[in-house]
């Protein structure tokens, strides 16, 4: 697959928009693209904006119209490509939680380039880290011009990729409660969400700074012996957090296993 | 603030249990660090973020965000946060000390 392909879409919601940005923003030679009618606000906003994406009649005129199927649907409504016609050449690339490869290749047949991946938001940037599961050509040139790409061949380390996918939620829930607890102390509400949000984006613009970044030892530079980040850490090491974090990450792990 | 160094901590668990299944070491500490990386946009495009707003974001209903959420929440962990951080705030003032 060269970069002529054209690239289809089914399910066009917030991470199908970022790949789309990604793909033609600010870019010379940007790809065909068609999108599924479903999510039609976005569908005719990025089809509005960029002249090479079009708005396919239906999810099978997306099919017909592609070399390269991107699969951005919910769980729940994924079992419609089981109502498509495929053709065997074409590949098809699935950004669905919890749906395996044998059941996409069920549905997809007689297309047999099938694989599974995690897009996160920064693809919209070109910046992002895309796991695909099983390494396939077209996922890799695909997610290679949104950032990288990292091929993971084990089906059991991709299904627990996607278990930590589970995980940003908590984070924000743990910047929420430093922000009511400061608000708690007096602190206006607007104050401390900045002042917590800067002190997140000092960390993240850190960690995005160091190249193989080791945890443990960002962990220890923050931690200054008998500092308050050393006593906040233990604490929660001793009320069981980050057990409780490993726990829910298995339990994520044994709900994702396909 | 106090809690910066728990928040690698977070992400040390994520990566050892990413190694405990098999991905290698610099994989897990890279994506990791990709998927935190990838938020800090959200941290920067607000003024003042709305946090529980972005829990929420983050969290449809039944989903994988949503059940680790809750479960950290019934566990008690962002109590204990609350706990940690009151601890430290008494120690820095010498309230009720």
């Amino acid at each position: 697959v060269t970069s002529a392909a054209t690239y289809g879409v089914l399910g066009v919601g917030s991470i199908a928009r970022a790949i789309v940005n990604g793909l033609c923003d600010g870019i010379p030679d940007p790809p065909r693209i068609a999108l599924s009618p479903r999510g039609a606000a976005v569908s005719a906003e990025l089809a509005g904006r960029y002249p090479t994406v079009a708005v396919a009649a239906d999810n099978q005129a997306v099919v017909d119209a592609s070399d390269v199927v991107l699969v951005c649907l919910r769980k729940a409504d994924a079992a419609l490509l089981g109502e498509l016609t495929w053709r065997p050449e074409q590949a098809v690339v699935s950004a669905v939680a919890g749906v395996g490869v044998a059941q996409l290749s069920e549905w997809v047949a007689p297309a047999t380039r099938v694989c599974r991946s995690v897009p996160m938001p920064p693809v919209a940037d070109r910046a992002g880290l895309t796991a695909v599961h099983p390494p396939l050509a077209e996922a890799r040139t695909l997610f290679d011009r949104l950032g990288s790409t990292l091929e993971v061949g084990d089906v059991v380390a991709y299904e627990a990729l996607s278990a930590t996918s589970a995980t940003l939620a908590g984070f924000f829930e743990y910047l929420s409660t430093q922000t009511d607890w400061l608000e708690a102390r007096g602190i206006a509400s607007a104050d401390a969400r900045r002042y917590v949000a800067a002190t997140f984006a000092g960390a993240l613009t850190s960690l995005k700074a160091v190249d193989g970044p080791d945890f443990a030892e960002l962990a220890a530079e923050y931690a200054t012996p008998g500092g308050v980040n050393e006593q906040v850490a233990r604490d929660l090491r001793e009320h069981g957090s980050f057990d409780v974090l490993r726990d829910g990450l298995d339990r994520a792990l044994r709900r994702l296993a396909t | 603030m106090g809690t910066v160094a728990p928040f690698f901590e977070y992400l040390r668990v994520l990566s050892d249990f990413l190694v405990g299944r098999g991905l290698a070491p610099a994989d897990a500490q890279q994506i990791v660090s990709a998927t935190f990386t990838g938020l800090l946009e959200s941290l920067q495009s607000h003024e003042s973020p709305d946090f529980a707003e972005m829990v929420k974001e983050h969290a449809p209903p039944g989903g994988g965000n949503d059940q680790l959420t809750s479960l950290m929440r019934e566990a008690g962990v962002f109590d204990a946060m609350t706990h940690a951080v009151e601890e430290v705030h008494r120690r820095l003032t010498g309230a009720g000390s």
